[in-house]
């Protein structure tokens, strides 16, 4: 097959593409779409990674953001190791998915610093 | 929405360019990156612009992987099986021609599954159900099959140790805690500096690269290779654990008698099809089946047929546009080899590499670009076929299908 015969095909191709578009894009609506992970675990044992993105600490528990492609509410009743985080570690966290006052989260049964 | 859709397609097609030159760049990482940023894009648009965005980049990525492949012999996974013969083409002074061959081969395979889409929807669960049983047998047939192969039986001696060592490689790799990315430094290893290595012991030196267009391929190959493009691709995005090489092992040996160049027809369809075929997939038994899909997959949540439409005829403008790219980025490349101190260029490649391995994988990932690098190099010494070191991809799916 020639070169030309290719960038034939090609160029044809895109502007069926385009045409195809141009009438689907009329016709499709756009969802709000605000990320949230958790909604379709709940009830599941999961581990997770991400950045500590803000950590409050209320004594015997301590709740932790996450920040995933959104960021992630982290429950921790704590031990001692929870009081060592810092904003900006890199975590791994085990845990269950569970559903509190409609806002998921997950309730840490292990952390771990990775950075 | 329809200008901010092109909008998107134009730079995904810019992005997925880079990224696909880039060498051992995976798509996958891309889309990972992707992932962490993707909120930073919605604040500016919507969410059918940005998986446009995606699904361009990921076409356009599977169109232009193999210019880095061929003329830096820097493969990725999705590419380490065209490195050996675009790059001997490219000795030959016809690195063009290999890029040339592979585009016909994501493009027109582009088209036809496109085309087919709505017969897919239908077959691709019933594949999947009747055959995921036996894949693990199917494997290790191909396994045998490949060492049987070799012509004598000393070298049937050395490719089943071959297959061996990096059956071992590839277990001890996957099961490494820690390790990101382990198929970043494996592959590179195996398909990769060894051959950078090779060429620069043997003093390899690059002839001019002519743009020529001599490589002719009858009709009947280019369907077939078409063909065997099209069904690994189904292959890949049916099967998961099954990548791109291994479906491409898999169709080489049951259209054998195919000639290289159409072998490249096929290889370089493969990405493609198992790219778009992961959109179906998506829609019909809702699995995302690679990196880039799953990003769209959390974008969306789910995908009715209007999306599936719209992303399909996405798909059909970005492999368009990629095809001018791939060519116009070819030429280009074409004419600097010729320019290039070929040897300067191995080190620096292999310098790159070994930086995207630290980068991505960490000093793990360096010891075992050392050990693949260490067992690619014996295929070369004892004179058996490299496609023998897929077995660091296939021993793992085998065991973990038939245990």
């Amino acid at each position: 097959m020639k070169e030309n015969t290719l960038l034939k095909i090609a160029l044809i191709c895109s502007l069926l593409g385009l045409f195809i578009l141009y009438f689907i894009s009329t016709v499709i609506e756009i969802k709000d779409y605000k990320p949230n992970v958790l909604s379709n675990n709940v009830g599941d044992e999961v581990k997770l990674q991400g950045k500590v993105a803000k950590i409050t600490d209320k004594g015997n528990v301590v709740f932790l953001q996450i920040s995933q492609q959104a960021t992630v509410d982290v429950v921790i009743f704590s031990d001692e190791n929870s009081t060592k985080l810092r904003n900006g570690d890199t975590v791994e966290i085990f845990g269950k998915v569970q559903s509190y006052n409609g806002k998921d989260e997950i309730i840490a049964e292990k952390i771990r610093v990775i950075k | 929405m329809f200008p901010e859709i092109l909008i998107a397609i134009i730079l995904g097609c810019l992005m997925g360019t880079i990224t696909g030159l880039t060498p051992g760049l995976h798509i996958n990482l891309v889309a990972l990156i992707l992932l962490s940023i993707s909120p930073v894009i919605l604040g500016y648009t919507n969410v059918i612009a940005v998986a446009s965005f995606i699904i361009a980049m990921s076409v356009t990525h599977t169109f232009t992987d193999f210019i880095s492949s061929t003329y830096l012999g820097a493969p990725s996974d999705d590419t380490a099986l065209a490195v050996l013969p675009a790059h001997r083409l490219l000795l030959d002074g016809r690195g063009h021609e290999a890029v040339r061959l592979t585009t016909i081969g994501s493009l027109l395979c582009l088209i036809i599954t496109i085309a087919l889409a709505p017969l897919l929807i239908y077959i691709v669960p019933f594949i999947f159900n009747s055959l995921k049983n036996y894949v693990g047998w199917i494997l290790l047939a191909l396994v045998v099959f490949m060492i049987l192969r070799e012509e004598t039986n000393d070298k049937r001696f050395w490719a089943f140790i071959v297959v061996l060592l990096s059956g071992t490689l590839g277990l001890v790799v996957f099961n490494t805690p820690n390790l990101e990315d382990p198929l970043l430094p494996m592959l590179s290893g195996l398909f990769g500096v060894c051959v950078l290595l090779l060429s620069l012991t043997q003093k390899v030196t690059i002839p001019i690269q002519r743009t020529t267009e001599m490589v002719k391929v009858k009709t009947s190959n280019l369907l077939k290779a078409l063909f065997s493009g099209v069904f690994s691709g189904s292959l890949v995005s049916i099967f998961p654990g099954l990548g791109p090489a291994q479906a491409g092992v898999l169709s080489a040996q049951i259209v054998r008698k195919i000639d290289v160049y159409s072998y490249l027809i096929m290889v370089g369809g493969i990405n493609t099809v198992s790219m778009i075929l992961s959109l179906i997939t998506l829609f019909t038994i809702e699995k995302a089946r690679n990196g880039s899909i799953i990003v769209v997959q959390q974008l969306l949540q789910v995908i009715n047929l209007n999306t599936l439409i719209l992303f399909l005829s996405v798909a059909l403008v970005a492999g368009g546009i990629a095809t001018f790219f791939a060519l116009y980025v070819s030429r280009i490349f074409s004419s600097i080899m010729n320019r290039l101190n070929y040897s300067m260029l191995s080190i620096s490649i292999i310098l790159f590499v070994v930086f995207m391995v630290y980068y991505f994988s960490g000093w793990i990932g360096l010891l075992v670009l050392v050990a693949s690098t260490s067992i690619g190099l014996i295929p070369n010494i004892v004179d058996v076929s490299r496609s023998n070191s897929m077995a660091c991809l296939l021993i793992p799916i085998i065991l973990v299908n038939l245990i």
